[in-house]
């Protein structure tokens, strides 16, 4: 093989992208796994850089000690164990034990408190009620949408599709205030339904299923038609089958959308924190008058990002195939 | 019993008039082929006769009850479509099975599950029907089988079977043939036909090929921009076209056709003026003289017009032989047997002999002129 020097440069480029793209990613990874000290500090307590896995030196976490502080009462009762031995000494033994008990590596100490300080199981939770429900809704409105958008004719049909397109061009963040004032006035803040509803109808899907319905051939709906489907039976039962593909491409969108989503969810949850979603936990962390805790922090980015992580690796092939079918390459 | 009666239809799209005030009637059990080239309304006129596209003006009737307005399923026809159009999630079972589903169970019976298990009998009779009609079409070894999982023949035949199992009043076919490779095409044909004997149903068959027309069909109806120009035996279509459109569309090769100019009549002299004058046919009005291929012979007589031969084509058992008319200055074809075919060679002048008799004659619209008389009688 011949040196090629377009072709290094492709690489070059590739490269540096690649990194842009991995390097917050190490260092939530690594951050996941070290001390507070050693990730404010970039250094072990011996004085130098540990790496990615940090030193894992033992850290003592701080509540714990404060929670089992020795008391009077024990202090008596340790009198026994402990003849001849003054309050203070017995106290500074008793310290000692529980000193020990509080401290941990740092890694495990992360991924316990993100699970302990924050209910992120309930969070997770959360999480897939509402994208799976997001997903879902999506569905059942953009299917028939779409149908009647690529199959049926009916008079404006192409105006109501140009429609359509112009509502993509429409950020989100545009119309938040105003949706949230709605949502506000109907009392739904708070409640699934906020986190939910706004995204019941998603102009994409309906696009997407739209191009999809245009491939499909119109005698395959006549056929069913002189079989004696009704139009709601072929789009269910005819259109839904054959648009398998396009609906795995759209809900994979779908899914990485509303599961990452942190913007939303931040608006309409204010109060309770039983209907936090994933992305949220994170803020249990974020202290604001005693700076916040980086270590378990990035330990929930992990767990957050992990299903999607594992479902990328596992479908990887479904993922690109989603992708390049959208013509989004 | 069932004919089908189409009465003045009109349909257009936008401003495009597609169907021009059609009136058809299909004869009971008969094979009725539509055919004309792409774009010429005709299978909007299928899709009228089907229910699926509803006319501006005019009524269908089906067995005398009218069925404009009646929805597809509920005029009891069945179609064949180009695509076959399988659902394609569905083996070849249950393709067959969704429209006796359809019609003969109620939404609950339907469900997957619970259904079966409230109607078993019905189920049953279902899965006798279809088993029935795939013995009939020989299907029963790709039952199972989806779709994508078949040939095109044999997904031709999973189409025909979803049309059969529900023992329709009709068969209505959209080009169903014409996505099958030429061998298979011609094969199915000889099956179609079969199957429309066995079946005693009437069919209405919608093509662009003239051949599939002709080799099928009880009657032959030539469509051309949305008007049914001529009617008849596939006989009838073939050697007594009315109009010069009919005749250019039916038969392969096509049919020679030479502008009749003076000098035409004078040199070539077949037919000459006074054959065309006794049969009383007004030589003012002839613009076109055409004949088929195989009308012409060749001839050693020296008064006869002249060819020479620009191209051979072998087809085995004949010869097309493409030659240059002097006189006319146009090319004709000529239909041989094989021993005359493989003895001219390219460059060859030939002596050309055709017979007056079958001649066709059309005005400058390309209506057909005719005699009062034979033109044969007319020599004698």
């Amino acid at each position: 093989m011949s040196y090629d020097i377009g072709n290094s440069l492709k690489h070059t480029a590739l490269i540096l992208g690649a990194l842009v793209v991995i390097l917050p990613f190490y260092f939530m990874l690594s951050y996941s796994l070290q001390s507070q000290r050693e990730i404010e500090t970039g250094l072990s307590p011996g004085g130098v850089n540990a790496g990615f896995f940090g030193s894992q030196s033992l850290v003592l976490d701080k509540d714990c000690l404060q929670a089992n502080t020795p008391e009077r009462k024990e202090i008596e009762v340790a009198k026994t164990s402990y003849p001849g031995k003054t309050e203070r000494e017995i106290y500074n033994i008793l310290l000692k034990e529980v000193e020990t008990s509080c401290s941990s590596r740092p890694a495990l100490m992360n991924y316990s408190m993100a699970f302990t300080k924050a209910p992120l199981l309930r969070y997770l939770l959360n999480g897939v009620i509402v994208t799976l429900s997001i997903f879902l809704i999506q569905v059942v409105v953009a299917l028939p949408a779409a149908y009647a958008l690529a199959k049926l004719r009916f008079l404006g049909r192409d105006f109501i599709f140009s429609i359509v397109l112009l509502c993509l061009l429409v950020p989100v963040h545009a119309i938040a205030l105003p949706l949230y004032v709605i949502l506000a006035k109907l009392g739904l803040t708070n409640t699934y339904a906020a986190l939910i509803i706004p995204w019941t109808i998603s102009v994409f899907g309906i696009f997407l299923m739209r191009q999809f319905f245009l491939t499909v051939p119109d005698d395959l709906i006549d056929a069913a038609r002189m079989d004696g489907m009704s139009e709601f039976s072929i789009i269910w039962r005819v259109m839904l089958p054959t648009a398998v593909p396009a609906l795995l491409a759209f809900g994979i969108f779908s899914v990485v959308a509303h599961w990452n989503d942190y913007f939303w969810p931040r608006v309409v949850i204010t109060g309770d924190p039983n209907l936090f979603t994933p992305p949220l936990g994170m803020r249990v962390f974020k202290q604001d008058t005693e700076g916040d805790l980086h270590g378990p922090m990035m330990a929930v980015a992990v767990i957050v990002v992990a299903p999607l992580m594992i479902a990328f690796l596992m479908a990887q092939k479904r993922f690109i195939e989603g992708i390049t079918f959208t013509g989004m390459k | 019993m069932s004919t089908i009666q189409l009465k003045n239809i009109s349909k257009s799209y936008a401003t495009n008039l597609v169907l021009n005030n059609v009136s058809l009637t299909v004869e009971d059990r008969e094979f009725l082929t539509l055919v004309g080239p792409s774009g010429c309304g005709k299978s909007t006129l299928l899709r009228v006769i089907a229910g699926l596209e509803t006319p501006e003006s005019g009524s269908v009737a089906i067995d005398e009850r009218l069925v404009t307005k009646t929805a597809p399923a509920h005029r009891n026809l069945a179609m064949v479509f180009q695509s076959y159009a399988l659902y394609p999630h569905l083996s070849v079972r249950e393709n067959m099975k969704t429209p006796l589903k359809l019609r003969d169970l109620s939404i609950i019976q339907r469900l997957p599950l619970i259904g079966p298990l409230i109607a078993p009998g019905k189920y049953q009779s279902l899965n006798n029907q279809v088993e029935e009609t795939a013995a009939t079409l020989r299907i029963n070894e790709y039952l199972e089988r989806r779709p994508g999982q078949l040939s095109g023949g044999q997904r031709q035949r999973a189409a025909l079977g979803r049309a059969m199992v529900r023992t329709p009043l009709a068969f209505l076919m959209d080009e169903p043939l014409s996505n099958l490779d030429a061998a298979l095409r011609v094969h199915m044909r000889a099956e179609l036909s079969e199957l429309h004997r066995n079946l005693e149903t009437t069919f209405v068959y919608v093509t662009h090929d003239q051949s599939e027309a002709l080799t099928m069909s009880d009657r032959v109806a030539v469509m051309m921009d949305g008007t049914i120009v001529q009617i008849g035996t596939p006989e009838e279509i073939y050697n007594q076209p009315e109009f010069l459109s009919v005749a250019e569309f039916l038969g392969s090769p096509k049919i020679n056709r030479l502008e009749l100019t003076d000098e035409v009549i004078a040199k070539l002299k077949m037919p000459s003026k006074a054959q065309l004058l006794k049969a009383d046919i007004d030589l003012q009005l002839i613009k076109h003289v055409c004949f088929r291929p195989e009308h012409v012979t060749l001839s050693n007589a020296n008064n006869k017009p002249e060819a020479v031969v620009r191209h051979v084509e072998n087809l085995g058992s004949e010869f097309f032989v493409h030659a240059e008319l002097a006189v006319a200055g146009c090319r004709i074809i000529l239909k041989l047997d094989a021993p005359t075919g493989s003895a001219i060679n390219i460059g060859e002048v030939l002596r050309l002999s055709i017979n007056p008799n079958s001649m066709l004659f059309f005005d400058e619209s390309g209506n057909r002129i005719r005699g009062r008389e034979h033109l044969e009688d007319a020599v004698a």
